[in-house]
């Protein structure tokens, strides 16, 4: 999976992007209604954080800051409170990111689950959820959920933009 | 994010974020909507006309029991204006605003109504369902609007007990809980009390029912009882809910 890169722009996956976003917002609101679906993370996170590996000429981190203030909108939150976790997410995303695309695809889920880690440990500094009984188990199973969902996500937009960028 | 905080400054930017967000929630609303339709086609119209029976036969006994309370209110506004107290009767009119999702968060627990801005809804009127108090409108978008239930935890609500008229703040728990903060110790609590709002703070008007008390926890070391209860409104299965948009009439000299 590492050993073929392909330069994308950004113009050139455009759609793509804004389109996975906001799939990602549609699908975390869904599993608002659903208690055990808060297991899911939150898939912007996710997905800045992949295309700030995969765009390198990109910082990102005004998309990290915008798509922030949206799940703070939806979660009824601070504003802002979000958008400074994504931004502080994707900040350290960014220092590692030429490494990071350079690991295999289970070594990046492992970085992922370990960051998402520090997104649960610091959201619940922040805004002190209220975890009782099952929910405190969805909290913090979080983050393996994401390091798990991390390679469906990268061979799916790895397929769709190469797809893409050769029409 | 302090003039958020601190202030209402950023109201008109938040609802601006959750108006953009409207239409993604409506797509994600889609799947069960379409559960909804599928399941109201397929129920059988023998069920029907069983619920319509019963609910006929509810609307004969409701009715009958608001011709006493008619009476009964003009008998109190009558003892009222002779004691000369100021009696302030709510003018309440009421909208009726289905449900479009709800969302529980570890966070925040809040709902989306139908009616927004462009109905008349504004922040802070109250909503309530048939069986009691659910929430307070937060904020509006021009056809939505969103409710904070009372088990958000940033969310208090004076209330009494219904029994002894002790006044507290219900405040919210998350995971559809509330606790009743500010009970002295000495306080008689029993479970099964009915929390009924109290009308201060201008918020809520009085007299609707919020919670009924579930436990009752005592702690030598701090000053006040430890009470839990739970909302009396069915918070995750109405479909419709009721804004109370409240104008006082003007004080009787």
């Amino acid at each position: 999976m590492s050993d073929k890169f392909q330069e994308i722009e950004f113009h050139q996956v455009k759609f793509l992007v804004i389109t996975s976003y906001i799939v990602g917002i549609i699908i975390n609101i869904f599993s608002l209604r659903e208690p055990l679906l808060q297991i899911l993370p939150p898939l912007a996170l996710i997905l800045v954080l992949f295309w700030s590996v995969q765009l390198l000429r990109n910082s990102h981190l005004i998309t990290a800051f915008i798509l922030g203030l949206l799940y703070d909108a939806l979660y009824q939150t601070l504003l802002g409170s979000h958008a400074l976790l994504f931004v502080l997410l994707t900040f350290l995303m960014l220092r590692i990111r030429l490494r990071f695309r350079s690991y295999r695809v289970w070594q990046q889920s492992l970085i992922i689950g370990f960051y998402l880690l520090l997104y649960q440990f610091l959201f619940s500094l922040f805004f002190a959820p209220s975890l009782h009984e099952e929910m405190f188990w969805i909290y913090w199973l979080m983050p393996f959920v994401a390091a798990l969902l991390w390679p469906l996500v990268v061979s799916l937009l790895r397929g769709l933009s190469n797809r893409i960028s050769t029409l | 994010m302090a003039s958020d905080h601190y202030g209402q400054y950023m109201g008109s930017f938040r609802s601006l974020l959750t108006t953009t967000l409207e239409p993604l929630e409506r797509v994600a609303a889609l799947p069960s909507q379409v559960h909804h339709w599928y399941m109201q086609g397929v129920t059988d119209q023998a069920l029907l006309e069983k619920e319509l029976l019963q609910l006929k036969t509810e609307n004969l006994m409701l009715k009958a029991k608001l011709q006493r309370l008619d009476s009964l209110e003009m008998e109190l506004d009558r003892l009222r204006r002779l004691l000369g107290t100021t009696g302030r009767m709510d003018m309440q009119s009421l909208k009726i605003a289905s449900i479009l999702h709800y969302s529980s968060s570890s966070v925040s627990q809040f709902l989306t109504v139908n009616k927004g801005a462009m109905d008349n809804v504004q922040a802070n009127q109250a909503v309530i369902d048939a069986y009691g108090i659910m929430g307070q409108v937060v904020s509006t978008t021009p056809v939505t609007s969103r409710v904070l239930l009372i088990t958000d935890q940033e969310h208090q609500l004076p209330v009494r007990i219904q029994r002894t008229g002790q006044r507290g703040i219900l405040t919210g728990l998350g995971n559809d809980l509330v606790s009743l903060e500010f009970i002295p110790l000495d306080s008689s609590v029993e479970v099964g009390d009915v929390l009924v709002t109290s009308g201060l703070g201008g918020v809520f008007p009085a007299g609707y029912p919020a919670a009924e008390v579930i436990s009752v926890s005592e702690n030598p070391a701090l000053p006040y009882l430890n009470i839990q209860a739970k909302p009396i409104a069915d918070i995750h299965s109405s479909y419709e809910v009721l804004i109370l948009s409240h104008r006082r009439e003007p004080t009787y000299e």
